[in-house]
């Protein structure tokens, strides 16, 4: 039995919109990936970021996958059809968002045991040489937008859907747009802190 | 052309942000204060070029911060102690770019412009990480040294 037979219009808008927003959560997610990406340097925490959104990209891309094999009919091979898709999909997204809170978790408490001094440099451009940390508190705050509006918007339709993939991949953008706000904050007390 | 006025006012406002970034244990400050730049040179043999590089470096520093620069010399090992216990304001040796140190201390590029892109140890100035003024300063001076060479 496919996931696409049997039910009512309103499921369908749904899945249509939840198709439509992943594909953005995906675009944004590459974007800002580059943007942080340009902006760490050799930051450290920077690359904790940067890591943490490239791991942000993959239940948006496991929901993807799954949702096109969901839609596939049941055959000889898989007599009852491919919905459990969605549950690897689930596994693998709930893992990225496990490794995520491990990396949060095993950075902070790095940090606060070793009492860690964050390096950031500088670059030279148009004749200026400005500090990096500027530049990373601009990246973090465009990284901030795109979670905020897809997650709010993905968390209804995950629940309207029952779809647990969709559930955690709102979880994830939860979490991510929390983070920009914490590296944002290490990046200022970086350049206050004495 | 407005789009590069814009990127240009934006750079120069980044730019006038002082006096941010500042120094965890305000290395800046104590230069500016005791007027004494703590450098440890790493010991052993150094080339001709090497020296006058370092020569150069170091009195391009002086001028910037208006201190005078203390010079001491030792095995990297011990220069490195030194530099984060506050011993050293700056030590300066043979190091490539992906020295071990990198996780502990900031490592500079190349104070020789020709050995920019040379994978093996070349002179370089190291710094206390978090001194990220300081940092900032020494990596200015490189970069007016590499645009006037």
């Amino acid at each position: 039995m496919s996931e696409r037979r049997g039910h009512p219009a309103a499921i369908r808008e749904d899945v249509r919109k939840v198709v439509r927003l992943e594909y953005w959560n995906v675009a944004w997610s590459i974007s800002y990936v580059a943007v942080v990406g340009l902006a760490m340097g050799s930051s450290q925490a920077m690359r904790t970021a940067w890591i943490e959104d490239l791991l942000g990209l993959i239940p948006p891309i496991a929901f993807l996958i799954a949702i096109r094999f969901e839609a596939r009919g049941a055959n000889a091979r898989f007599n009852y059809g491919y919905d459990r898709v969605n549950g690897l999909g689930f596994v693998v997204a709930a893992v990225a968002l496990l490794a995520v809170g491990l990396f949060l978790v095993k950075d902070a408490v790095v940090a606060l045991v070793t009492a860690e001094h964050v390096t950031i440099g500088s670059v030279r451009l148009l004749g200026h040489d400005i500090w990096l940390g500027w530049f990373m508190l601009a990246a973090q705050a465009y990284a901030t937008i795109p979670p905020l509006i897809i997650g709010r918007m993905e968390l209804p339709l995950a629940e309207r859907l029952r779809d647990k993939l969709i559930h955690t991949d709102a979880l994830m953008n939860k979490a991510n747009w929390q983070t920009p706000k914490s590296t944002a904050g290490g990046a200022a007390a970086a350049a206050h802190w004495r | 052309m407005l789009r590069k006025s814009a990127v240009t006012i934006g750079v120069v406002m980044l730019s006038g942000c002082d006096p941010y970034p500042r120094d965890i244990s305000g290395t800046t400050d104590r230069i500016a204060g005791s007027h004494s730049i703590r450098t440890g040179i790493v010991a052993g043999p150094m080339s001709r070029p090497d020296r006058v590089a370092v020569d150069r470096f170091l009195t391009a520093v002086e001028q910037r911060t208006g201190a005078h620069v203390i010079r001491s010399s030792n095995g990297a090992e011990a220069l490195m102690q030194e530099l984060n216990h506050a011993q050293l304001d700056l030590v300066i040796g043979p190091f490539s770019d992906d020295t071990p140190w990198r996780n502990e201390v900031a490592v500079s590029e190349p104070l020789r412009q020709d050995q920019a892109t040379q994978k093996t140890p070349v002179v370089r100035a190291v710094i206390r990480n978090g001194e990220n003024r300081w940092i900032m300063t020494v990596e200015q001076v490189i970069r007016d040294q590499a645009g006037g060479a």
